[in-house]
């Protein structure tokens, strides 16, 4: 194949990045759960994938019906808000003893006595990796089954814990997390798609009262309603947590595919999470790309060139533009609820007017109304964002880049704004339809496949249903 | 042949300004009817009202006793009613076939889900219809720009091309608003063959036009408007020496 | 009913009224000419605002020097926006101009965070920093020997609350956290004084109304409303402004030019209108009450004044115009003072009216929604008004 058409392929570049993420992430367990980038360029790989995601859903309703849509912070956000809120909110006190071995207790002797005399309650142990388990609090059955088993001289003494907040087990032990409705794998892909049910609701919702307006009068009312939503979550403390936002711990972190967070520094869980959202990124592709070659894409694509056409050619205009916001809202929820694991702490910085020029930036970059647009432009920037993260590190700097010990040389993180809008400017100038534009044109069909098309049958071609 | 639209009373106010007054047509199934008129004569006008483009102020639209006015354009145009736009609308930056494709839109069923799941139903469906897309520029003669982008077309192809898009939709009733405008005499002629092959298929033709000499070769019925009033209607040989008309159209002596 | 309160947000919301009034102005003229929302327009406004700051408390210049000074600066940065990003971009689509018009807004903002010195706000206030290597006692009382209540780290800044008899200055100071702050006395000789806004700006008073305001804890209490210069100032000055450009745009050669690229850019260029010079002075116009709008809002408020206070007043600024009308100067400040009237009536009145209405939402603070309360206006009048309250129907600009 050419090289030329392998570019304008979405597949092509969606294989290139997927097996980037397959080749920098983390090692399989087999392995090491290591990664050739290190665990900062994990999170760094993480990022990208979830932006990507963002990327795809806005690319919808920019890219394909031609609307520019300077809200979409508000999805990315309430998605994030809604998985956070639904794991902490939902979140019972856990219930199942846990039996941990008795050797990797240890207790003062100031401990024994002190545990000895208090009431009851939950045992409360954390685990040190040089030490083993450090018992904090607990109950005196407990510390008597500890001196009964330094007695009796039991070859592997257990004792039964109760799981608690701050509880850190080593690597393989699985916590039994009591009553968490969202807790397991099955539970938080439910949540998931609930965060992108809410966020496709409120994408039609938003989308209704937009759906006249058009250019910079509909760009503006996003962003009015995006500013709404982003005052909202900030002064609605009971469910955002306002001001501090929602914080993910070990307890309210599902599980996911049996790996437990809190597990052995929480390496297998993060292996797992790796790979869900590299295939919810692959799903968001496949989602996106099936509806860009549907009828209902190519009513996206008749609205962007000309809407009164596109209503003279049978199209119902506001139809297709509410299931674009539904798309695309859809995709922002889910893309939110994965941003919200990755941060662990939501807070409404998310919904911020510049998260949404971001992913602006991004389909700008890569090319309005492409997914490969969206994915190179996710790719190029965000990773730009993060190294811009490291340039504003005078230490960084100086070891990176082997300059004198004193050297305080560094990038302020505040640039990131002045490049993305320069980058914004000078695009707009030189290259207004991005890097990887789309293309309509392809070579012209061959003799022999118009001669097949001139003799093949087809039921929808007709011209004229009645004889005159 | 029977009546296939029959308007009765249309007008059409902007502000102060009377575009269209008092304007009563029927146009006769399986025929071809012009619609002459000196620039700003409200014949645009009358066809996006009965297209539905622009709401009529007055007056009823009636498609086979079916009141069209008041509907949305593409209720309009799945009641069987294509158009092509004076200025040519296409959607430049999409394929020659798949602006055809669109033009089929009212005839395919794929809706949000079964595009997303893609069942044999779907892919059949749009197996057909690209197929169905080539044939339709088979019919224009247009197959072998099928893939070039739809901005790269010369005008003439260009009006061709949106006429294969309204052909698309499967119309009884095709509105073309001024189809011969910038050709030359050669596309012209071929464009006559081509409204004469649409009307013999059955489709029934009502269109806007300048050039007299297409307009009285090939209308069965001309109406004439001025300033937004009929000032005649007839057979071609009595509206070429109507008086009105020919006031109309060079002015009238001092 | 606190008639003292009532008269504060009153004038409070024509004070607000009056800046959004100068911004809205800029964005409509451009509107108007070249359906560009110029998304940096607030920022002219903030660098308006940073430069006055930086001129008057910085230099210690005169007023009468500032609003000339900044309304030049502001118009060469007005003129560098069109010649650099927009001019180029005249023959391309909206978006385009659009997605430019955020970038420069970024820009700006990227600039201003990265040059101010602490990149959070800029002192308005007359402040006092402790000098030398050693913490300082704060005293009481401004006295040798009055009691200690803090103690203040080397390099600390704090506005100066009482000058004074020289020997000791009063500044501000939180005895512990979540408290009001309190006057502590520092010794002269161990701070560094640096003047913030000049004193006839910052606190005279035109006028003081005292009214009776009983209530449950004090049946003869009064409400005493004092009527600050500085908002006299901002609505004399907004409203000749205001004036001056309606005489600009009626009256003049180049005010005509301006009508008319409004109305058909092709046209008035047949006419012998140079359009792009036309659009460049609409610019510079349009920046000048920008930057006065940016002078004002720093005399009034004092604070603040940071790389992204452009943008609330801008995007309500822009709402304004489109409430009165965009492209009509009277729409502006129709919409302007309507926007300023429901944000500060809003942030006075909405808890005393959700918590009448409501009994059981007593615990909750309705007033920062004042802004999603203007965005809410602006919605609902673009999407049933588009036209705006001053325009006509037909004239599509959505």
């Amino acid at each position: 194949m050419k090289l030329t058409t392998l570019l304008r392929s979405d597949w092509a570049w969606l294989a290139l990045f997927a097996l980037l993420f397959v080749l920098f992430g983390p090692l399989p367990p087999a392995m090491g759960l290591g990664s050739v980038v290190g665990d900062f360029g994990v999170q760094v790989l993480l990022t990208i994938m979830i932006y990507m995601i963002f990327g795809i859903g806005l690319n919808i309703v920019i890219g394909y019906t031609g609307l520019l849509d300077l809200g979409y912070a508000s999805f990315m956000a309430m998605g994030a808000i809604v998985v956070a809120a639904g794991l902490v909110l939902t979140q019972q006190p856990p219930t199942d003893p846990l039996t941990v071995p008795l050797g990797d207790l240890r207790l003062t002797q100031e401990q024994r006595a002190l545990e000895a005399n208090s009431g009851a309650g939950p045992i409360v142990v954390q685990y040190r990796p040089d030490w083993g388990y450090d018992v904090v609090g607990g109950v005196p059955a407990a510390v008597a089954a500890l001196q009964r088993a330094e007695e009796s001289g039991e070859a592997e003494p257990t004792v039964q814990v109760m799981p608690y907040a701050g509880l850190v087990l080593p690597v393989g032990q699985k916590i039994a997390k009591g009553t968490h409705p969202f807790g397991s794998t099955g539970g938080f892909l439910v949540l998931l798609l609930i965060a992108g049910l809410v966020c496709a609701a409120f994408g039609v919702l938003r989308g209704i009262p937009t759906l006249r307006l058009t250019g910079d009068y509909y760009a503006i009312v996003t962003l009015g309603i995006a500013e709404i939503v982003y005052i909202t979550i900030q002064n609605e403390g009971w469910l955002t947590g306002g001001a501090y936002g929602i914080k993910l711990d070990g307890e309210t972190i599902p599980q996911l595919f049996g790996a437990d967070p809190s597990v052995g520094q929480g390496k297998i869980w993060l292996f797992n999470f790796y790979y869900l959202v590299l295939a919810a990124l692959v799903l968001a592709f496949v989602f996106c790309k099936r509806l860009e070659q549907s009828r209902l894409g190519r009513s996206w694509a008749a609205i962007k060139a000309d809407e009164v056409a596109a209503m003279a050619s049978g199209i119902d205009v506001k139809q297709a533009k509410l299931l674009a916001f539904l798309a695309s809202g859809f995709l922002g929820g889910v893309g939110g609820g994965l941003y919200a694991l990755k941060l662990t702490t939501v807070t409404h910085a998310q919904a911020e007017v510049f998260e949404s020029i971001i992913v602006v930036c991004f389909l700008v970059f890569g090319g309005m109304g492409t997914i490969r647009g969206a994915l190179l432009g996710a790719a190029m920037l965000q990773g730009l964002a993060e190294f811009l993260r490291l340039l504003a590190d005078p230490y960084w700097v100086r070891e990176t880049f082997h300059l004198a010990a004193d050297s305080e040389l560094s990038i302020p993180n505040e640039a990131r704004m002045l490049i993305y809008g320069l980058m914004l400017v000078l695009l707009m100038r030189f290259r207004p339809q991005g890097l990887l534009p789309p293309r309509a044109g392809s070579d012209a069909p061959s003799d022999a496949e118009q001669a097949a098309w001139r003799a093949a049958d087809s039921p929808l071609f007709k011209v004229g249903s009645e004889t005159a | 042949m029977s009546t296939l639209l029959d308007v009765r009373g249309l007008g059409k106010s902007f502000g102060g300004l009377r575009a269209v007054n008092d304007f009563s047509f029927t146009v006769e199934g399986g025929s071809i009817t012009a619609l002459i008129g000196p620039n700003g004569a409200g014949k645009t006008t009358a066809f996006n009202m009965v297209t539905g483009v622009i709401e009529p102020t007055d007056g009823s639209i009636k498609l086979r006793g079916t009141e069209l006015r008041g509907q949305r354009v593409d209720l309009i145009c799945r009641q069987g009613v294509a158009r092509t736009f004076q200025n040519i609308r296409l959607f430049d930056h999409q394929s020659v076939l798949d602006n055809v494709t669109v033009g089929l839109h009212r005839r395919l069923r794929t809706g949000f889900l079964g595009a997303l799941l893609r069942g044999p139903g779907n892919r059949r469906e749009e197996r057909e219809a690209r197929l169905a897309s080539a044939k339709y520029l088979d019919f224009v003669g247009l197959l072998p720009r099928a893939n070039d982008e739809a901005a790269s077309l010369a005008y003439g192809e260009r009006r061709r091309l949106e006429i294969a898009r309204a052909l698309a939709s499967d119309p009884t009733l095709l509105l073309l608003d001024e189809p011969a405008a910038g050709m030359n005499p050669q596309e012209t002629v071929e464009l006559v063959d081509l409204i004469r092959k649409i009307r013999d298929a059955g489709i029934t033709v009502f269109l806007i036009e300048h050039d007299m000499k297409l307009v009285m070769e090939i209308s069965d019925l001309i109406y004439v408007l001025n300033q937004g009033e009929e000032i005649a209607r007839g057979l071609p040989e009595a509206i070429k020496n109507d008086d009105h008309v020919i006031k109309a159209y060079l002015g009238v002596p001092e | 009913m606190d008639w003292g309160y009532f008269l504060k947000t009153l004038c409070n919301a024509l004070s607000e009224g009056s800046v959004y009034a100068l911004i809205a102005v800029g964005y409509t003229m451009v509107y108007g000419i070249i359906k560009l929302i110029n998304f940096a327009h607030g920022e002219v406004y903030m660098i308006g605002a940073m430069t006055s700051v930086w001129l008057f408390v910085g230099h210690q210049l005169p007023l009468v020097v500032v609003v000339p000074l900044c309304m030049l600066i502001c118009a060469a940065l007005g003129l560098f926006l069109d010649t650099v990003a927009y001019k180029p971009l005249r023959g391309s689509t909206r978006l385009a101009a659009l997605i430019t018009a955020i970038g420069m807004s970024l820009i700006l903002q990227g600039i201003v965070q990265l040059i101010t010195p602490n990149f959070h706000a800029l002192p308005v206030d007359t402040t006092a920093t402790v000098l030398g290597q050693d913490k300082v006692e704060a005293l009481a009382e401004p006295r040798a020997g009055a009691e200690v209540v803090a103690k203040l780290r080397p390099d600390q800044t704090r506005p100066i609350t009482e000058a004074g008899d020289g020997a000791f200055v009063g500044v501000s100071w939180r005895l512990k956290p979540g408290t009001d702050p309190v006057t502590v006395w520092l010794p002269r000789e161990a701070v560094r004084i640096e003047r913030g806004l000049p004193e006839v700006l910052d606190r005279s008073v035109v006028g003081e109304v005292e009214f009776s305001a009983p209530s449950e804890d004090d049946p003869a209490g009064v409400s005493v409303f004092r009527l600050p210069f500085k908002d006299v100032l901002t609505w004399i000055t907004a409203l000749a402004m205001m004036g001056g450009l309606h005489l600009l745009v009626q009256r003049t050669k180049i005010g005509k030019a301006m009508r008319a690229c409004a109305l058909d850019q092709t046209t008035a260029a047949l006419m012998g209108v140079n359009v792009n010079r036309v659009i460049a002075f609409t610019f510079m116009v349009g920046s000048a009450m920008a930057a006065v709008a940016g002078i004002l809002y720093s005399i009034k408020v004092g604070g603040g004044i940071y790389f992204r206070m452009g943008y609330y007043p801008g995007v309500i600024a822009f709402a304004a115009a489109v409430l009165g009308g965009i492209g009509h100067l009277k729409g502006a400040l129709l919409g302007a003072m309507l926007l300023g009237f429901a944000s500060s009536f809003w942030q006075g009145y909405a808890n005393w009216g959700f918590h009448s209405l409501v009994p059981s939402s007593t615990t909750k603070d309705f007033s920062p929604y004042s802004f999603a309360f203007c965005f809410l206006v602006m919605i609902v009048v673009i999407v049933f008004r588009p036209y705006g309250l001053l325009g006509r129907a037909g004239a599509d600009r959505a």
